[in-house]
């Protein structure tokens, strides 16, 4: 089984003995780097990679990424904060450690689900619940080792895009910074057809490749 | 009963510190306090805005109904007679400020309202979204600035409007409030590449000086 992302098509697509068996919506970054000043977009790379694994994903460079998906909350109105559940067992502040007041959580939340309230758990990672990793096996072993890294660009749903799907709206996916927005159905569907199991081998083709 | 007295001065003095030193409000119960330290039972469960006037305080917050939702509600308390007025709102209020001499306020949507005989009376001046007035004086002179997105997949970025006169500049900001001294508009960028402070000059817009920011106050003056 291989799985191929056309960029320039929004699609990525399963195949197996050489024939196309699924194929998924599938939104990648630009063509060329962008202008956020926040963080650049840039092109998904060409290249062939081998999918490494899937776990939710924390990084300190967008604030709502630095608490994973699904941490317990605890509503503090009275201090407009929010607390969350650290690994230690301990509750952190959501305003103190990401600078996130309790109102503008309200607010995303309104945004999102149409309800003015705090959610029982973080639903506001911009990896979603899940990330899908994978890396370039320079020396062909299957293995990540040497100098062999993890891509930054990982495969991934929104967090609109987890509240439209949980609503029963329409998912519409918009185009990334560089990884591969997935709806969230899709991305169930692909683990269930193995699409995700470690050592496939995943290609990124060319923007003006069509399939 | 004497402890528990003592207990809610300081906690007076807390609050009203923080009134006075910035717009943003941390409720300690949902009591609030007039001139004379009498507690006045408000309906609010939280507060994320005050404005403090001569007469009055002004409470952007929630009442929180039993099964969670939030309702937007502003508070006016007159620090004398302690009398209490409450509005509620169909949108969370962005701001509260005075304009014109009057109270007023701006919803997340950009709508701005002014108090007028105890009725909120639409406004002509219409804000970005998510509006933070950071300089109003009793002429026609206002500057607001609209936060970054802190979501990856939102790209609004953000900026500051000046409104007569007119002048707009796009820079995306999140954790610091932008504040007005000494005549320029100090901003705090969010940026990959570092954040910078900038300081603008408030007639016409144009960078007066920027800096790498290194968490100093806003306000610092530049080397």
């Amino acid at each position: 089984m291989e799985l191929h992302f056309y960029p320039g098509v929004h699609t990525l697509v399963v195949i197996k003995n050489k024939i196309i068996k699924y194929r998924f919506k599938a939104w990648g970054g630009p063509a060329s780097m962008g202008s956020d000043p926040r963080m650049a977009e840039e092109p998904t790379w060409p290249g062939t990679y081998l999918i490494h694994s899937a776990s939710p994903y924390r990084t300190p460079s967008w604030p709502m990424s630095k608490i994973t998906w699904g941490t317990q909350l605890r509503d503090m109105p009275k201090s407009n904060d929010v607390w969350y559940l650290l690994v230690s067992g301990k509750w952190g502040s959501v305003k103190n450690d990401i600078g996130i007041s309790r109102n503008n959580l309200v607010r995303l939340y309104h945004k999102m689900y149409g309800q003015m309230r705090v959610p029982k758990t973080w639903v506001f990672n911009d990896f979603g619940p899940i990330a899908i990793r994978w890396y370039k096996d320079e020396n062909k072993n299957k293995n990540l080792d040497g100098n062999e890294r993890l891509s930054g660009q990982m495969f991934h749903t929104t967090p609109d895009n987890e509240a439209e799907n949980s609503l029963g709206n329409p998912v519409v996916l918009i185009p990334s910074h560089g990884c591969i927005h997935l709806k969230p159905s899709d991305r169930d569907s692909l683990f269930s057809v193995g699409a995700f199991k470690p050592k496939t081998t995943f290609v990124v083709h060319s923007y003006h490749e069509k399939i | 009963m004497k402890k528990f007295k003592l207990i809610l001065f300081y906690l007076f003095l807390i609050s009203f510190s923080v009134a006075c030193q910035s717009t943003r409000a941390a409720l300690i119960s949902n009591d609030v306090f007039d001139s004379a330290d009498i507690v006045r039972k408000t309906n609010l469960d939280n507060a994320y805005l005050v404005l403090d006037t001569i007469d009055k305080h002004y409470y952007a917050g929630f009442t929180i109904s039993e099964d969670g939702f939030n309702h937007p509600t502003l508070v006016e308390l007159d620090k004398v007679t302690g009398k209490i007025y409450t509005w509620n709102f169909n949108e969370i209020i962005s701001d509260i400020f005075i304009f014109n001499n009057k109270v007023s306020l701006v919803l997340d949507s950009g709508n701005s309202f002014s108090l007028q005989e105890s009725a909120w009376v639409k406004n002509s001046l219409m804000l970005e979204e998510q509006s933070r007035v950071i300089f109003s004086n009793s002429k026609e002179h206002l500057i607001s600035c609209s936060p970054a997105s802190p979501q990856k997949s939102d790209h609004d970025k953000g900026g500051c409007q000046s409104h007569s006169p007119n002048w707009q500049f796009s820079i995306p900001w999140l954790e610091v409030r932008p504040k007005v001294c000494g005549g320029l508009l100090y901003v705090v960028t969010w940026e990959s590449s570092g954040n910078r402070r900038i300081a603008l000059d408030i007639k016409s817009g144009n960078i007066a000086f920027e800096k790498a920011y290194s968490g100093e106050d806003i306000c610092t003056d530049f080397d």
